[in-house]
């Protein structure tokens, strides 16, 4: 896998926010390096910075100093548009509360992200669909986020996110919220889909046991990361 | 379909729920929009049918275009036959006829009355005016002979005149007469008609005589006061005016329907925009709900307009969006409201009927104003512009909701509570 390039690296990333009259510093000096096809975990204390981090590394939000390359372009100080386009095609986002659209059903959902992206074909409506029957949900196509359990929104929202076939997917927790059980099958839906699409993957958890299935394994202390 | 289109759709009616509170602003914003386009298209359309009107009336009673002397020491055209000739001549022309007007003494027994004199040459006066359609009694067939007088409905009402009566004729040149050391004597006419033209200047006291006998009692010899001309198409008077100048010459003047009846119109047209001008506030506060209706959502979609933004949604995407979404209310409420104002306007009759049957004042309504005709003109043209202003209008209303969400930062949108 190593020899793979590098398709999303972090260099020297800081970042801290302002909260009345304390500056909090999250991040200082992370450096991160993802490539095709790579399981990595992220683990660290409420407040430490890990969904801090996927925003910077989605663009989402600006760091304070440090860089972020996409395949070996700087893409730090795009403007919020290109940086909108960049997310739209290459990455997809899973996170801890599912953030489903209300108004639509799960195929629609699934399907804004590709029409987001540009793409709202008849191939991106098979896609849907296929992956739909892939998370196990071809039978609730038509039924309204409001009607889903918890496991079954996640399972549309890793749909979602693996629609566009993103190069790389970032996980913000995307087990908090279930139980046991229903975690450990999403977990290895979102594992095993993003290894047959060869999409690096990069989960965020709480779960030890989670995070040990990376190949690797990284802690978020004191704003940096370190090998757990 | 584009994305920002799709959504905007999708969340005015959201897929297999019936009912949200969100979808009860919107309801209230297209309910806005329809009524301002509901008030803007019916009042427009009747007043718009009250000029069509009074148009129908002023080109039936009196032609396309009017001929008058322009020698203002001399108002008679003196060789109305050799003019009317001329005019005939011109393409677009249909007929022509001369006419005089004036003021007489007409009486029955004791029963006088100071009457409108319009004279006619009995010959050509069909080819301009279809007297045979205002006539409710009597018929025209060699009817407008020199001793026969066709009366208004007001006007026989008055006299208590029916057909077949006769009445007496004086004309003013009675003076003129008298000091010439004369004794006239007024002439005796024949009823052969009654009319109404529905224009109540006409139909109040106003008689009708053959051009001759007015060239009589009048001592006009052969000259007529003007002359009245149809045309073939109705819009092409601006046209037939210009080439009727340049073919008569300075010496008479030629008048468009409208010019001759500028005051009337000059105050349905004064109606018309101020009627106009009371209904613009109403498109106004519909655009004010919107402008509350787009921005209470955006507020209570934070966390979906972070997550549209996640997902790749461009801010100028987002702003598109939202103001999409306020075009399709305006696009949803013009049609509700046209669709309410046509539905109206075909049953204005019943409804009329219904409100006067209500106030016991049925009778003393239709008298008045013959509210049961209420007149009705679409204008094509009107209607698009007021359903493209109200999309607009909408559109508008939205951008401010708009720049709203393209502001907000994803990231802090999606930690939103």
């Amino acid at each position: 896998m190593s020899e793979l390039p590098v398709i999303l690296r972090a260099e020297n990333l800081a970042k801290s926010f302002r909260l009345a009259d304390q500056s909090i510093v999250v991040l200082r000096g992370l450096n991160l390096e993802l490539r095709p096809g790579d399981f990595s975990s992220i683990r660290g204390e409420s407040g430490s910075g890990k969904s801090t981090l996927l925003n910077l590394l989605s663009g989402l939000e600006q760091p304070d100093t440090g860089g972020i390359w996409w395949n070996g372009e700087e893409v730090t100080h795009l403007s919020p548009s290109a940086l909108a386009t960049r997310r739209a095609r290459h990455l997809g986002l899973v996170f801890q509360s599912y953030h489903l659209v209300p108004e639509l059903n799960v195929l629609e959902n699934i399907h804004l992200a590709s029409r987001i992206a540009g793409k709202f074909d008849a191939a991106a409506r098979a896609r849907a669909l296929e992956l739909l029957r892939r998370v196990g949900l071809e039978h609730r196509l038509q039924g309204l986020p409001s009607r889903l359990s918890g496991g079954e929104r996640q399972r549309v929202a890793v749909a979602r996110a693996l629609i566009n076939q993103p190069a790389v997917v970032l996980a913000d927790e995307p087990t908090g919220n279930l139980d046991e059980a229903t975690a450990e099958s999403v977990l290895h839906l979102i594992v095993e889909v993003c290894a047959e699409q060869g999409a690096a993957l990069l989960l965020v958890t709480h779960n030890p046991e989670f995070a040990s299935r990376a190949r690797l394994q990284l802690r978020l202390r004191g704003g940096m990361l370190e090998p757990a | 379909m584009p994305w920002p289109l799709y959504l905007a759709f999708k969340q005015i009616f959201p897929t297999g729920r019936k009912f949200t509170l969100q979808t009860l602003f919107y309801t209230f914003s297209i309910l806005g929009v329809a009524m301002g386009v509901f008030l803007l298209v019916v009042s427009q359309s009747i007043m718009s049918g009250f000029g069509r009107m009074w148009q129908d009336k002023i080109v039936m009673t009196g032609g396309d275009l009017s001929i008058y002397s322009g020698d203002f020491n001399d108002p008679l055209i003196r060789d109305p036959k050799k003019v009317a000739a001329v005019i005939r001549q011109q393409p677009g022309v249909k007929g022509v006829t001369a006419f005089a007007g004036g003021k007489g003494l007409l009486q029955r027994g004791n029963l006088p009355s100071y009457p409108d004199i319009l004279a006619l040459d009995a010959a050509t006066a069909s080819e301009v005016i279809p007297l045979k359609t205002f006539l409710i009694e009597g018929t025209l067939d060699g009817n407008l002979h020199d001793q026969a007088v066709i009366l208004s409905t007001g006007l026989a009402q008055k006299l208590g005149a029916h057909l077949g009566d006769k009445v007496r004729f004086t004309s003013p040149t009675i003076i003129q007469k008298v000091n010439n050391g004369e004794m006239p004597v007024p002439r005796e006419l024949e009823v052969t008609g009654i009319f109404s033209t529905g224009f109540p200047d006409l139909d109040r006291e106003t008689m009708i005589i053959s051009l001759e006998l007015m060239q009589d009692f009048y001592e006009l010899g052969g000259a007529a006061h003007g002359l009245s001309v149809r045309l073939a198409d109705r819009d092409s008077y601006l046209a037939l005016q210009k080439n009727l100048k340049k073919v008569l010459g300075d010496r008479l003047d030629v008048l468009t329907w409208k010019e001759k009846e500028n005051n009337l119109l000059f105050v349905l047209g004064m109606e018309r925009t101020m009627i106009l001008l009371l209904t613009i506030p109403i498109y106004i506060v519909s655009g004010f709900v919107i402008i509350c209706t787009q921005l209470v959502v955006v507020f209570s979609k934070t966390r979906e307009i972070g997550l549209l933004g996640a997902l790749g949604a461009r801010p100028s995407q987002l702003a598109l969006g939202y103001c999409l979404q306020g075009g399709a209310i305006g696009l949803l409420g013009a049609v509700v409201g046209l669709g309410g104002s046509l539905s109206f306007l075909a049953g204005k009759d019943s409804i009329v009927r219904f409100i006067a049957g209500l106030s016991g004042n049925k009778d003393i309504l239709t008298d008045f104003y013959s509210f049961y005709d209420l007149p009705v003109h679409f204008e094509p043209m009107n209607i698009f512009l007021m359903m493209v202003s109200a999309v607009t209008l909408s559109t508008l209303a939205s951008v401010i909701p708009a720049i709203a969400a393209a502001l907000k930062k994803p990231a802090e949108a999606l930690r939103s509570e």
